[in-house]
């Protein structure tokens, strides 16, 4: 059996795996390249794994971050009652382990989960971090929540509910995808994915129950806005939405966050606003209620023509 | 009155304030060059501080970490009962202040220390960021038992080590930096800051109450180890350790630090092993129960010619990976 093998059974076992590292989500969203797994194994049992995406961009072989997929990096079990300082070494053996395993490559990229809080073992082996954020909602009590909601959240739910705007549950990714693509559209950005791309997606993750959308309707039954979620045993993550802008000061995404956060917190889940870097999104989500998650982006540049490359990038878009 | 001034009569009311970053720290250490302080006030009051290293070199100019010197970056009063949503946009507006406020510079590079977590107003405003580790013990006062939490190696080497040596407190200045620049040199290494820079320390901590050094003397009355800590309300650090490489196998220096972790419960709450990011150095301190403690560091380059300069220095170097 190889790795890739191997893994797909540990998935099916371990439900702790967060979904952006199951082989069946890698199978969805790795299209323009491969994936594959480093594994370690200690007396017949997989004690860590690390997936990752494989790609080619022009000449470069590159390791990266697949669409869609907010985290992935290294999932490590710790033996019962280790020792903190033993954890430390513990980290330190898999990791590199892991790391060794990596097949060469011009430039690599992950953001790692953010329960990995130490990178040490990849700093010793010539990586660099960075620090990001996502923004979630956690440990409260359905009845609380909208104790949390900025006054504008509330202000803008009303509003919704008295203009007669509807939420409902919904199967139709076409018409989840033209809503989606209206933001793009608006701003003249070029679609990051396409219909046939979302399709196949959706098909997979529905297959493995882990989806879910909500579409919200005026009162002439149009669709105005959009959101998808996707959720593993612990989270629930917003991966996309999409609004009309015409309509867009009716509360719609308001009303269908709201009752995203509603279900997190029924099926006791984190809600994950897969946070943003951008200034307008993280007030918005901090609206919510949602608290500030640090998570790593770890990075290593092997080819000294792709850190020219990105050198001169950076020089231009200057 | 500027804001150095009134950064000077900040740092005395205020005692969170970190002692890298207080005046009489930046007096010290800031000699090849000076320092200066970016402040936000509010009312007659003063919200938010952030000092800097300014310096030149070659024809750049700097914002730089001072020798010595482990963090700096902003400090940050919060109203009391803010909201959680209050304080995210609170730190927006602060950091935002400090930063127009940093003089133009070629380059910047800060460490912050461990309490700011969130650096995203410096990301708006195009820096970067990077992971640093420190080790600390946290929560001085509620171990009784310190010797109990470190591993069973470090325990053995310290028992090993009060059987062999003697620890003392307060070897001069002098004695202490060329104990350092010896111990060094028998290892082939360089020291790498100047008696100028830590005899200032050495003063001006001394001077405020806030630093001492302990040193392990055998029978024969060779010193085989010295560590010198500093402290402020909050932490005590382990600023230098110096050991030398004759006597590496007493375990003095592991002995030094237990005493010096002891002492430190008498003035902070934490001890901070001032973490390296160095392999060999990561393992000892772990054996002592120190707990990884990220911190950030920020930096921004707007000169291309830096950006040229460095790519081309990492290529003579061969640091290319």
């Amino acid at each position: 059996m190889n790795y890739k093998e191997k893994y797909r059974e540990l998935c099916e076992k371990d439900d702790e795996i967060p979904i952006y590292s199951k082989d069946w989500w890698l199978d969805a969203v790795c299209t323009d390249g491969v994936w594959d797994v480093a594994l370690v194994e200690k007396g017949g049992q997989i004690v860590a794994s690390m997936p990752y995406y494989l790609k080619k961009e022009g000449m470069f072989k590159l390791i990266s971050m697949p669409k869609l997929t907010q985290t992935m990096g290294p999932y490590i079990k710790y033996p019962k009652k280790q020792k903190y300082y033993k954890k430390l070494s513990w980290d330190k053996e898999i990791m590199t382990s892991l790391i060794e395993q990596l097949p060469y490559c011009d430039a690599f990229n992950q953001s790692f989960n953010s329960k990995i809080t130490n990178w040490l073992p990849f700093y010793w082996k010539g990586f660099n971090s960075s620090v990001r954020y996502t923004y979630t909602i956690e440990n409260i009590a359905f009845d609380n929540l909208e104790k949390l909601l900025e006054t504008d959240i509330r202000r803008r739910k009303r509003k919704a509910n008295e203009l007669g705007v509807e939420v409902f549950e919904g199967e139709d990714i076409e018409t989840f995808y033209e809503v989606n693509m209206k933001t793009f559209q608006r701003k003249g950005l070029e679609k990051p994915f396409s219909l046939d791309f979302l399709k196949r997606f959706y098909k997979i993750v529905k297959e493995h129950n882990a989806c879910k959308m909500f579409f919200a309707k005026d009162n002439e039954n149009n669709i105005i806005a959009v959101n998808f979620l996707v959720y593993d045993n612990n989270r629930v993550y917003y991966i996309l939405g999409g609004i009309d802008p015409l309509k867009k000061d009716l509360g719609a995404m308001d009303v269908i966050l709201y009752e995203s956060i509603k279900f997190a917190i029924e099926t006791n889940r984190v809600f994950d606003f897969e946070g943003s870097m951008i200034d307008s999104i993280e007030k918005y989500f901090r609206s919510f209620g949602a608290v500030q998650t640090q998570y790593l982006q770890v990075f290593k540049t092997n080819s000294k023509l792709w850190k020219i490359k990105s050198a001169l990038d950076g020089v231009l878009k200057r | 009155m500027t804001n150095k001034e009134k950064y000077r009569a900040f740092c005395k009311r205020e005692l969170n304030i970190p002692i890298f970053s207080k005046d009489w720290w930046l007096d010290a250490v800031c000699i090849d060059g000076k320092w200066d302080v970016a402040l936000v006030e509010k009312g007659g009051n003063i919200f938010a501080s952030m000092p800097y290293f300014l310096k030149r070199k070659d024809i750049f100019k700097v914002i730089a970490m001072p020798p010595l010197t482990q963090t700096i970056g902003p400090y940050i009063k919060y109203p009391s009962t803010q909201k959680l949503y209050k304080k995210s946009s609170w730190e927006k507006e602060m950091m935002t202040s400090l930063i127009e406020q940093l003089p133009r510079v070629d380059t910047f590079n800060q460490s912050f220390h461990h309490k700011v977590t969130n650096w995203l107003p410096f990301y708006w405003r195009g820096f970067n960021s990077s992971v640093r580790y420190t080790y600390i013990i946290d929560n001085l006062s509620n171990k009784d038992n310190i010797f109990c939490s470190f591993s069973k190696n470090k325990r053995k080497n310290i028992e090993k080590a009060s059987k062999i040596v003697k620890v003392k407190f307060n070897l001069s200045a002098i004695d202490f930096y060329n104990h350092h620049k010896i111990s060094l040199l028998k290892s082939g290494d360089k020291i790498d800051y100047s008696f100028e820079v830590f005899n200032n320390i050495y003063k001006n901590a001394y001077k405020n109450n806030s630093a001492t050094n302990l040193y392990s003397v055998d029978k024969n009355g060779n010193i085989h180890s010295a560590l010198f800590i500093v402290w402020d309300k909050n932490s005590t650090y382990a600023l230098l350790s110096s050991l030398d490489p004759d006597f590496r196998d007493s375990g003095s220096l592991s002995l030094l630090f237990y005493e010096a972790i002891k002492f430190a419960k008498n003035y902070s709450k934490n001890f901070d092993f001032e973490g390296s990011m160095i392999e060999y150095a990561e393992q000892s301190y772990r054996q002592f129960g120190g707990v990884l403690k990220p911190y950030l560091q920020i930096f921004k380059t707007d000169s291309i010619l830096w950006r040229v300069k460095s790519l081309t220095q990492e290529k003579i170097l061969g640091r290319w990976r």
